[in-house]
């Protein structure tokens, strides 16, 4: 037997196959017009916590990327700092060696001496740079004091006034324990910014401690071992219109070579931001194709279902309009 | 005695009621609920003439209705889940486009609050970047106030629902129970059943089962009783209604509606007993997505806020004092059921658990792991005089983190730590009975902001490495470095391994996974659900519902009847008259 049909069931049917097409239709142009296939969680529950681990990993990269540009910009200013100490210490060094020649006199030496207190209010000078945010770049973390090196004993020598607990790390990269620890050197996802003023500034190169100096007047003196104190030394020395002391032009040739130290170290730094830069760009790019694989529609197949959905709708349209033009009523006259 | 006259005369009578119900049906064809009727013609009984018996033409035995109880009952059932999935499913799109958005929301707020920390650590003396973290504090506030907010609307449209709800399923009962009456007076007066009237009651029940899932059962005098709760709960029993009123629930102060029924002589709370029809799917919605959205998003928040600041007191400010409380910290009271004795919530409450600073190791999150998405139940047991703590909505006992794990057991006066958080008891007239609730997390929700206003007061400088129990000199960044790690570090949520297995970002995550899950599994069930409808229906119109062109056939059918019935009166007639003409 057939089944029978209602009027009623024709009008449904053919209603619901409408409603269905449009509904498909509705969803298929909202990925295409968003080119996401995931608009709402619903629309793929599990692969929405992952996409949103997928956007914080791809926002944090954008952070230490950020953080790399800024630690790199700090060191840079550091290393321009370190240039231009170096330029100051070869003037102070090409001096020292021409006035121990024989051929200057005494008012030769002191007229220098004039020079090589400008050098010193130059080089203290550098030592007080400070970053865009008025802080000072060596002096650790107590970049808020009034200066790097003062006087502070009233000797005429001068002695470091920062902080000597540690130095600002700045992260660049994923850190496997996300913890800091005070004073955390080793470290790999962070990257040190700035030296202290008692290592970049050190006349032997080891961190503080003091120097014996040898004054003009005989004596041998105990000061802080930085290169303020070899410069104020190489001053009286010519001010007293005595021949300054092979020791003094040594002095300050370690200096020089210890600041070059500093910047390879420096040089080494910029390298490890730059590395790291290039290796979360690639980092960054297969997390993106993973985030696109995730959450974008592929286009292709989205046009083609469009199609196919609307060709759907409209033969559901035309059979419609078709059945419901067929009644028996029309034949009864 | 049955002749050509009194036969032609009962058929043209037959053939007039065909073509009426014909007629009925072609003007019921578009009218919802309607099954078409049917003349169940019979044979006069014959009559013995002499040793024959002659037929004594036709009659309309009865008009039926073609109806099968079985079919109408399905169809009422896959309607009432039905309406169940569409009424979750409209709300639950609603709430997942505004809290679970894929773009921006929430985790955007979060990393940008983070990225401020990071700004900050990387120049810790600056006033701007300083500022700038408190104003992203308040940025991820604002949002969480708009979904909460927006949460609460929910909440309390969810409740307008429940009572309007309520409302239009005793409305219909009016009307059902009038139908009822109708039936029965009609089954005591006519002969024929009174098929349009049990049509309108059929359709009238039906509108009901949109409401709320109903089962029907028809009595002897005719009379439909309605029962909801899976057939246990009488609506209607004969003929006599008992009303179901939405009105606040047993913890008033919550403000939470709920559905509730005359019992003998209790009132009873009702409402997870009732699983269908619209009235089911907004409950659905309310237990099983709002709320666990409410509590999951809430516990985010706890254990960003508790972290946050257990970090911030590892640390000093520019003022050399050790870091206060960056958020505000968690202080939630109970709310009273309204039998209590003791009927002051405020006794209980709860908070984070305290933990001491470490400056110069990591800080203790241990608690902020063991956080459940949970409402507590807290219910006296005068013999033992201490409350017990349950679960809320499963009723499971809340047990403590030793092994074997112990029923946690709170004595008045006391305090005890309940899945991470510390829960105070005061001391108070309780009696055996006596029940609290409390919501750490939906609280959290509303309480969430920063205390700090002073951009000096945030800590983020460490220890001092050389000097225990010091704070390190001021640009040190120890502090807000670790306070910016917390955007990696997992916290939330004890796995397997006894670690805590999610980031805050995650157990946003989760929040929104679950809101996703319980929208595509309600819209997946009502596709389902949607099918079985169709089928049920089509099957019900295959068997009820007018075919025009059937009524056509009909049409010419019984008018082509009736003609030649009329035909055989003009016989009669000429038989007559020839008879008449030969008496002539």
């Amino acid at each position: 037997m057939v089944a029978r049909i209602s009027t009623n069931l024709f009008y449904h049917t053919g209603l619901n196959a409408m409603e269905q097409h449009s509904s498909d239709l509705l969803k298929i142009q909202e990925q295409l017009s968003t080119g996401k296939r995931i608009n709402r969680p619903s629309d793929d529950p599990v692969a929405v916590a992952k996409l949103h681990n997928l956007n914080k990993s791809l926002a944090t990269i954008d952070r230490f990327v950020e953080n790399g540009r800024y630690a790199k910009s700090q060191l840079e200013l550091e290393d321009v700092v370190l240039n231009d100490t170096t330029a100051s210490l070869q003037r102070a060094r090409e001096l020292t060696i021409q006035m121990m020649n024989d051929t200057y006199n005494a008012s030769d030496r002191q007229a220098t001496a004039a020079e090589i207190d400008q050098i010193i209010k130059q080089v203290l000078n550098l030592t007080n740079t400070r970053n865009p945010e008025k802080e000072l770049l060596f002096a650790g973390f107590s970049s808020d004091v009034a200066a790097v090196f003062a006087d502070s004993n009233g000797d005429g020598f001068y002695e470091y006034q920062g902080d000597t607990s540690g130095q600002r790390f700045v992260q660049i990269g994923f850190d496997n324990d996300s913890y800091v620890a005070p004073n955390d050197e080793g470290d790999p996802s962070r990257v040190r910014i700035g030296d202290r003023g008692t290592q970049a500034f050190s006349v032997t190169g080891a961190e503080g401690g003091n120097i014996d100096i040898l004054r003009p007047d005989g004596t041998t003196v105990s000061v802080e071992n930085n290169v303020l104190n070899v410069l104020v030394n190489l001053r009286d020395w010519l001010q007293a219109g005595e021949q300054p002391p092979a020791e003094i032009g040594d002095q300050l040739y370690q200096s020089i070579n210890n600041i070059s130290q500093v910047q390879a170290q420096l040089g080494g730094r910029i390298n490890r931001i730059d590395s790291q830069y290039e290796a979360l760009q690639t980092f960054q790019l297969t997390l993106k194709e993973h985030k696109m694989n995730l959450e974008e529609v592929d286009v292709v197949k989205a046009t083609a279902d469009f199609t196919q959905t609307q060709t759907a709708l409209q033969f559901a349209q035309q059979t419609f309009a078709k059945v419901q033009q067929i009644s028996l009523f029309d034949y009864l006259r | 005695m049955a002749d050509l006259l009194t036969i032609a005369t009962s058929a043209t009578r037959t053939f007039q009621r065909a073509l009426d119900v014909t007629s009925h049906n072609v003007a019921n064809v578009s009218t919802e609920g309607y099954n078409r009727q049917r003349v169940e013609i019979v044979s006069n009984s014959p009559q013995l003439v002499g040793a024959t018996f002659n037929g004594g033409g036709s009659t309309v035995d009865t008009i039926e209705r073609v109806y099968a109880d079985y079919l109408w009952q399905q169809k009422l059932q896959a309607v009432s889940l039905n309406e169940r999935y569409d009424s979750a499913l409209e709300n639950a799109k609603a709430l997942e486009g505004i809290i679970a958005a894929n773009d921006g929301g929430v985790q955007e707020f979060l990393q940008r609050f983070f990225d401020s920390l990071q700004a900050l650590s990387n120049e810790p003396l600056s006033t701007t970047n300083r500022q700038m973290l408190l104003d992203e504090a308040t940025n991820l506030e604002s949002h969480i106030q708009n979904i909460t907010t927006f949460i609460n609307d929910q909440q309390s449209q969810a409740n307008a629902q429940v009572s309007s709800l309520v409302d239009s399923i005793n409305q219909q009962l009016d009307v059902i129970q009038s139908a009822n009456e109708a039936v029965f007076q009609a089954n005591t007066q006519g002969t024929f059943p009174p098929n349009d009237i049990l049509d309108q009651r059929d359709q009238a029940i039906m509108k009901l089962g949109e409401l709320v899932d109903v089962r029907v059962f028809e009595q002897p005098n005719g009379m439909m009783d309605v029962y909801i709760g899976n057939g246990r709960l009488p609506l209607l029993s004969d003929n006599t209604r008992t009303p179901l009123t939405a009105e606040q629930g047993p913890y008033t102060q919550e403000g939470r509606t709920e559905v509730y029924m005359q019992i003998g002589d209790q009132k009873r709370v009702v409402s997870d007993l009732i699983s269908g029809g619209q009235l089911g799917g907004v409950l659905d919605y309310r237990k099983n997505m709002l709320d666990p959205a409410q509590r999951e998003l809430g516990l985010m928040l706890n254990g960003l806020v508790n972290s946050f600041n257990i970090q911030h007191a590892q640390g000093w400010d520019l003022n050399n004092n050790p870091g206060g409380d960056f958020f505000q910290p968690l202080n939630v009271a109970s709310v009273a059921h309204a039998d209590n004795t003791e009927t002051n919530g405020a006794l209980i409450t709860a908070q984070f658990v305290p933990v001491t600073a470490t400056p110069g190791a990591p800080a203790d999150f241990s608690a902020i792991a063991d956080y459940q998405p949970r409402d507590y139940r807290l219910t006296y047991d005068a013999a033992a005089g201490v409350f017990n703590v349950f679960d809320r909505v499963t009723g499971e006992t809340i047990t403590d983190n030793g092994t074997p794990p112990a029923p946690v057991t709170i004595a008045p006066g006391s305090s005890a730590v309940v899945d991470g958080l510390q829960v105070n008891v005061g001391v108070g007239t309780y009696a055996e009975g006596d029940s609290f609730i409390l919501q750490p997390h939906q609280q959290m929700l509303k309480d969430f902001k920063h205390i700090i206003t002073d951009p000096d007061a945030i800590a983020t400088r460490g220890e001092d490495p050389n000097n225990a129990g010091t704070p390190a000199t001021v640009g040190d960044n120890t502090n807000v470095a670790n306070l910016a790690n917390l955007s990696t570090l997992k916290l939330l949520y004890r796995g397997a391994n006894d670690q805590p297995s999610s980031t805050l970002l995650e157990g946003y995550s989760k929040m929104a996974s679950g809101v996703g899950l319980y929208t595509y599994g309600t819209q997946i069930k009502l596709d389902a659900q949607t099918d079985v409808l169709d089928q049920v229906s089509q099957r019900v119109e295959s068997m009820s519902g007018v075919n025009l062109d059937e009524e056509a056939a009909n049409l010419m059918r019984f008018q082509q009847a009736y003609q030649a019935a009329a035909q055989m009166i003009q016989v009669s007639n000429t038989l007559f008259d020839t008879l008449i003409g030969v008496m002539r």
